[in-house]
């Protein structure tokens, strides 16, 4: 079994082969053997952490993905493993995708990553450029200049993207 | 301990700005780019400064890179701003996966599948911004424009025997989405079908053709204007030639044919 506690103090109690998706756990716990002191977990809370394990815990008897050397173009990424599990478990209030995703990087969990990146592709699809920056939290994206220099080639981009 | 603070607020605005004013980082920004579709894409690179950038660097697939450089090729074009008018008056909205589900059905015995790009092309593309005839939401009359349409009526070429570079050709596969034939239309669009040849290099190829013409009984008579599948055949035009030529008046006549087709 391996423990974990995360920032807001709550401890998680899960068996090996769920914690050790995360690539994290698995470094920090891979001498062997029972884990006495949980695993300190600071950049993420319990809400987010309750959610990650719901997906190692369905995902702990997938075949290892297969490496994709860096770089390599590829047309259409692999979908293996991807279910409506996963499609339904996704399906998440934009701030907490955002935090799942940021969890799966810190944690290291290379297919929840991807599959909360393209959830937010998703999203994206028919957006506004105004809707986007909302989502991204864009205050001011162009520079005044900036905006004066690319003002005409936006305005086409706007009007015609759909 | 108020100082430190302040110092503290001042760094994370700094952070804010460096990534775009969100709250990813850069790695991850590069990641949900990865999965944009074409249209978010240009939506996205829109937005910001550090956003425009990262698209740029961004692994994209080959084909939605080739079809966002060519989208910024076209909209700098005067052919292209002119034909606007024309084009968003014929829009009709269509379903895109349908469409593609329906020509891919057909060819799922055929030897070689769809080009990626043309896929992503129907897919991904930004509807206003279309230059061809062979969008499926084009809702044609007989006499379009002719700078829309990009081909012309001239010139007889039989495409059951050889093509008018002499070279043969065997018609492998027909597709032919009938579901997208409108009633409002003579003209039928999006009908792809792709031919075998052999090349002067020797080389076989797959080359695929877009018909507009009458759609009545087995016969097809009308415009018909063809690309290669270049990935595999050197020297034929590729998906973005062919929707280039779309856009160029002086290349019209090169992809001009008028033939008839029997289905077997």
């Amino acid at each position: 079994m391996v423990t974990v506690v995360v920032s807001d103090g709550v401890t998680f109690t899960m068996e090996q082969d769920v914690a050790f998706q995360c690539g994290l756990i698995a470094d920090f716990a891979g001498g062997g053997g029972d884990q006495e002191e949980p695993i300190p977990i600071q950049a993420v809370n319990s809400t987010v952490m309750r959610k990650v394990i719901e997906y190692c815990e369905h995902h702990r008897n997938d075949p290892p993905q297969p490496e994709v050397p860096e770089g390599t173009p590829l047309e259409r990424k692999d979908r293996r493993g991807r279910d409506a599990w996963d499609k339904q478990f996704i399906q998440v209030e934009q701030e907490l995708l955002f935090e799942i995703i940021l969890a799966a990087n810190y944690l290291n969990i290379k297919p929840l990553l991807d599959l909360g990146c393209s959830q937010v592709a998703e999203m994206m699809k028919g957006k506004t450029p105004a809707e986007i920056q909302q989502m991204f939290n864009i205050v001011n994206g162009f520079t005044a200049d900036e905006e004066a220099q690319n003002g005409e080639g936006e305005e086409k981009a706007r009007n015609l993207n759909s | 301990m108020v100082i430190n603070a302040l110092h503290l607020e001042k760094d994370m605005e700094m952070k804010k700005k460096e990534t775009g004013g969100s709250k990813f980082p850069n790695e991850l920004v590069l990641l949900i780019i990865s999965e944009l579709t074409v249209q978010s894409l240009i939506q996205f690179r829109s937005t910001s400064r550090t956003f425009s950038q990262l698209v740029k660097a961004a692994q994209i697939t080959p084909s939605r890179r080739e079809l966002l450089d060519f989208y910024d090729e076209i909209v700098q074009s005067d052919a292209f701003v002119e034909s606007r008018a024309v084009v968003i008056s014929l829009l009709r909205p269509f379903d895109r996966e349908l469409y593609l589900a329906i020509i891919q059905a057909q060819s799922g015995e055929a030897y070689w599948g769809l080009p990626e790009v043309f896929k992503t092309w129907i897919l991904e593309w930004p509807a206003k911004a279309v230059t061809s005839p062979a969008w499926p939401g084009l809702a044609l009359s007989s006499n379009p424009c002719p700078r829309l349409l990009g081909f012309a009526l001239s010139g007889t070429e039989s495409l059951s025997g050889r093509w008018g570079d002499g070279y043969p050709c065997l018609i492998y596969s027909v597709l032919y989405p009938s579901d997208f034939l409108r009633e409002d239309s003579s003209l039928v669009l999006g009908l792809c079908c792709r031919t075998h040849e052999v090349t002067t290099m020797g080389e076989a190829g797959s080359r695929w053709l877009f018909f507009g013409g009458r759609g009545e009984g087995t016969e097809l008579e009308g415009q018909v204007g063809s690309f290669m599948d270049y990935s595999r055949v050197s020297g034929g035009i590729g998906w973005i030639e062919f929707l280039r030529e779309g856009l160029e008046r002086d290349t019209i006549k090169k992809a001009s044919w008028q033939f008839q087709f029997r289905q077997y």
